[in-house]
């Protein structure tokens, strides 16, 4: 399998506070990742840095063997923990906007995606709910055929059945040569499709692997070893 | 790429200029059928008195037109690139300059369309029959004028274009730089923003006296165009800055 992401000793800080610091990690294509974490622990800034939302205080990410800039960025689908649509838009003007920059959008699907939540495309993003806001936004982030989705946070704060319907989203509409990055610290809802699991603290790395060589090793399953790392 | 980013970012400028289009063009409208009934007005002390209130208010709303077509590019530039929309727009497969380059044109349009407004809306307000004839005949003879010195009347309109560009890059820098520190943005633009402009003043007046001093007598036309060369200079080193400071250190904390 190839390497989609690259990091060599990178380190991230905001002001003197060390947000990631000498991070080593590679990740292949074709498996969906855990980024798991607790509060603070360098999450969001990882994915952040791999976007270009932020640039390193020292060391190298490359995607797909690439340095972050433009040709990384039509490569990879983000999925931020904010609303980042344009509140004046339509759902519709979204979709126009995404077909126009990404040649990988598949405008059908995300119609069809948009039907199947009985969502009007013609409402405007300001008159929507929360959560309807970020359905739209994981449909446009899965309607690309990209080769790296990094999800942050998808299912924090939505409702049980919220989370199954983004869940079978993530997993029926990913390109399977593709990765998928979900960070989250919800781990029981996402434990069964994760592949492989990053464990970051800190700002360090403090496990990589399989996720089932993990269960095997540890004789425990990836929520309990989340637990038994992360203990306060 | 360029021209999709542009056609957006048109479409978004655009949505308010409806509701101020409307506002202005009724306000004018109201001032004229006050205006047709102008000895009735007169009469009526109370009446007068909301003609003279709404006139006033009206003419400061139409120069103040001009400064929101400004504030509005900046308040898009800041908001669209550094605010929570700045996540959709840092991820787009462009380069950073492209951004700018898109607040900027649109910016200029904004601020075209803003003038035409004002014009259409003084002639409603203000002028009759009568007038928009005597007005045409003052537009004719200003043409007339205009072309028997057109060098002079291009370098003017290249030096107030240029310096209208210079104030937008100011802007854009200054807002570029408050968004490298995570608290007291505002304060930091309005102190990049006063000391940009004492700046200024000092380089213009430095351009004046070595104006003044030299021997050799320039042309109003060589005049204008050094203060125009100035003014490009400056909008094209902090067109630069901006784009250093998005392409290098853009922190959407």
């Amino acid at each position: 399998m190839s390497e989609i992401l690259k990091c060599e000793g990178l380190c991230k800080l905001y002001g003197n506070k060390e947000a990631l610091m000498d991070l080593d990690l590679t990740l292949e294509s074709g498996k969906i990742i855990g980024l798991l974490g607790p509060n603070g622990s360098g999450k969001t800034t990882l994915i952040k840095l791999i976007c270009g939302l932020l640039k390193p205080s020292k060391g190298k990410i490359l995607v797909n063997g690439l340095e972050v800039g433009p040709e990384t960025k039509s490569i990879v689908s983000y999925l931020p923990e904010r609303n980042y649509i344009p509140l004046w838009m339509t759902v519709e003007n979204i979709i126009d906007f995404f077909c126009d920059f990404y040649a990988d959008f598949r405008k059908e699907l995300a119609y069809d995606m948009l039907k199947r939540l009985n969502i009007n495309p013609k409402d405007k993003i300001k008159t929507m709910s929360k959560g309807t806001k970020e359905k739209v936004q994981l449909i446009l982030v899965m309607s690309r055929n990209a080769k790296l989705y990094l999800l942050d946070e998808p299912i924090a704060g939505v409702d049980p059945a919220a989370r199954d319907y983004i869940m079978n989203t993530i997993i029926t509409n990913y390109n399977p040569e593709a990765s998928v990055v979900i960070s989250t610290h919800l781990i029981q809802d996402i434990e069964t499709i994760l592949d492989d699991v990053v464990m970051i603290q800190y700002g360090h790395l403090r496990i990589h692997g399989y996720a089932d060589d993990l269960r095997e090793a540890k004789n425990m399953s990836i929520d309990q070893l989340f637990r038994e790392v992360f203990r306060c | 790429m360029l021209i999709k980013l542009i056609k957006h970012e048109m479409r978004a400028m655009l949505n308010k200029i409806p509701m101020i289009a409307i506002i202005s063009l009724g306000m004018a409208l109201l001032i004229r059928i006050f205006t047709l009934f102008d000895k009735n007005i007169s009469s009526i002390p109370s009446l007068f008195i909301s003609f003279m209130f709404m006139t006033v208010i009206f003419v400061i709303g139409l120069a103040g037109l001009n400064f929101y077509a400004l504030f509005s590019s900046v308040s898009r530039f800041q908001k669209n690139l550094f605010g929570d929309e700045g996540y959709l727009m840092h991820t787009l497969p462009v380069p950073s300059y492209y951004h700018i380059i898109t607040k900027f044109v649109a910016g200029l349009i904004t601020y075209l369309i803003f003038n035409v407004l004002t014009f259409i809306s003084m002639i409603i307000a203000f002028l009759g029959t009568d007038d928009i004839l005597d007005m045409v005949n003052e537009i004719n003879n200003a043409i007339k004028v205009v072309m028997e010195y057109p060098l002079t009347a291009l370098t003017g309109f290249i030096t107030v274009l240029s310096a209208y560009c210079a104030l937008i890059f100011c802007c854009y820098t200054c807002v570029s730089i408050s968004s490298l520190v995570s608290k007291g943005k505002k304060g930091i633009e309005a102190v990049l923003a006063i000391a940009s402009l004492i700046l200024n003043n000092v380089f213009i007046t430095i351009i004046t006296q070595m104006i003044d001093s030299s021997n050799s007598h320039m042309s109003i036309e060589s005049i204008m165009l050094v203060y125009a060369l100035y003014f490009i200079l400056v909008a094209v080193g902090l067109f630069f800055a901006s784009n250093a400071i998005i392409k290098r250190n853009l922190n959407l904390e």
